[in-house]
């Protein structure tokens, strides 16, 4: 089980982003980006589920939101970054 | 007390603004910083207030930069555009929170446009004043010492066609006249929050058409590891904890006006302003500067009584004016009186004929 996160390099982008999604019909929720993710120091993420990801990457691609990297989170804490 | 000084600040505000400053207070923490419950309370809520600027300004949320006041966005305008002996063009009613920057950074102050209630001469007077060597049109939308509207989407129109950036102090304009980052393609519109938006004191809002250089360096939340600040809006101009408290009640100001509208807004002020005019008609050599196109501010003179004297009475009635230069000397020497000052009256959405008529009657035993 994994979830996608969409790192951004601060909350306002990233609330940017989370808006777009819900007008999109993505759910995503903003929280902290951990630590081996945020990027140059502290940064926020977008939590999607699995199955809404594909659909969230072209929402925020069209929408040209911020996002630097994705990525898939899973339950035991590995990472591994979505090449887009 | 009646108020007549909402060109200074607005007073009252509309009643969630103060709920709202509350609120904040007790329960929202750090923005843009934490995680946690109360952190992300505040940042929805700065979110929000960005979102509500942005509809009413036409810019996007990211665009909407916080400040303490105008003074302090007009400062950050004028230090990312210019640098000691460039020339700027400015109109003949600028207030010291331009002047006082472009005398402090050596910039040469080019000044167009000095006559009063003539949209025609200022915006000819701009056209014959920008050059080759203009690096920055700073204009404000409306005299706070006059009222007078200016030109300033055909001043605007004119930095465009010529590649000049533009930069507008709706400091007396905002929530009552028509802002548009967009339409106008400016670089920086700077406004109070504690005006015409009916936020509180020591809120402020800069919009941002270009990437502005911080005036102020420190924690942003963002991009910790690095020296310099980050290179994006809002976090590029945003250094430090956000007055998250005003911000909130700011929104609620905001709301108060998208509520009411700004066309009524100004309807309703330039109504007061010229049923107070009337009644000023009627006193034997009272100088009122009237003329057209005019928001709800007028300036008096009473029959060459001191204008601080003026002031000082109506206040013993419990009338409550602004008097004197109103830190705008250029609008005064552009409009003869900054020997003698004038007495300001300026109303906002909550004055009413009825205190009009009041202040009128007093007037009248002067």
């Amino acid at each position: 089980m994994f979830e996608y996160y969409f790192t951004f390099r601060a909350v306002t982008p990233a609330q940017h982003a989370r808006n777009v999604l819900h007008t999109g019909g993505v759910a995503a929720a903003i929280g902290r980006a951990p630590r081996q993710l945020s990027m140059q120091g502290c940064g926020y993420v977008l939590r999607v589920a699995p199955q809404a990801g594909l659909r969230a990457l072209g929402l925020l691609r069209t929408a040209h939101a911020a996002f630097v990297h994705m990525y898939r989170v899973y339950a035991s804490g590995a990472v591994e970054e979505v090449a887009v | 007390m009646i108020y007549f000084d909402a060109a200074a600040t607005s007073m009252p505000k509309p009643p969630a603004v103060y709920t709202r400053a509350l609120v904040a207070m007790r329960a929202f923490a750090s923005p843009g910083r934490g995680g946690h419950r109360a952190a992300m309370c505040a940042a929805e809520a700065v979110y929000a207030c960005r979102e509500a600027a942005g509809e009413l300004f036409d810019a996007e949320p990211e665009r909407v930069v916080f400040t303490m006041n105008a003074t302090h966005g007009l400062n950050i305008a004028v230090k990312t555009l210019l640098r000691a002996g460039d020339e700027a063009v400015i109109s003949g009613f600028e207030h010291n929170a331009v002047t006082r920057p472009l005398y402090k950074l050596g910039v040469r102050a080019n000044i167009a446009g000095r006559r009063l209630f003539d949209p025609e001469d200022t915006l000819r007077a701009f056209d014959r004043a920008i050059t080759e060597n203009t690096r920055a049109v700073i204009c404000t939308h409306v005299s706070n010492v006059f009222g007078y509207i200016l030109p300033v989407e055909k001043i605007a129109a004119l930095c465009r066609e010529r590649g000049v950036p533009f930069v507008l102090d709706a400091s007396q304009s905002a929530g009552v006249l028509p802002v548009h980052l967009r339409a106008l393609g400016a670089a920086f519109i700077a406004m109070p929050g504690h005006k015409g938006l009916y936020g509180p004191q020591g809120t402020g809002i800069l919009l941002c058409g270009q990437m502005p250089q911080s005036l102020l360096e420190g924690g942003t939340g963002s991009l910790s590891e690095l020296a310099q600040m980050p290179d994006f809006l809002p976090d590029a101009a945003e250094a430090g904890t956000q007055n998250v408290a005003g911000i909130h009640a700011l929104a609620a100001g905001l709301d108060f006006i998208r509520r009411r509208g700004v066309r009524a807004i100004l309807e309703h002020e330039v109504q007061l302003r010229r049923r107070l005019s009337q009644a000023l008609r009627e006193l034997p050599g009272a100088e009122i500067f009237e003329g057209a196109p005019q928001t709800g501010v007028l300036s008096v003179n009473f029959h060459g009584e001191d204008c601080e004297r003026a002031a000082q009475r109506l206040a013993e009635h419990d009338i409550a004016v602004r008097a004197g230069l109103h830190c705008a000397p250029l609008a005064h020497e552009s409009a003869g009186t900054l020997q003698s000052g004038t007495v300001r009256f300026s109303f906002s959405a909550f004055n009413t004929g009825r205190e009009v008529e009041r202040a009128a009657a007093i007037l009248k035993n002067f």
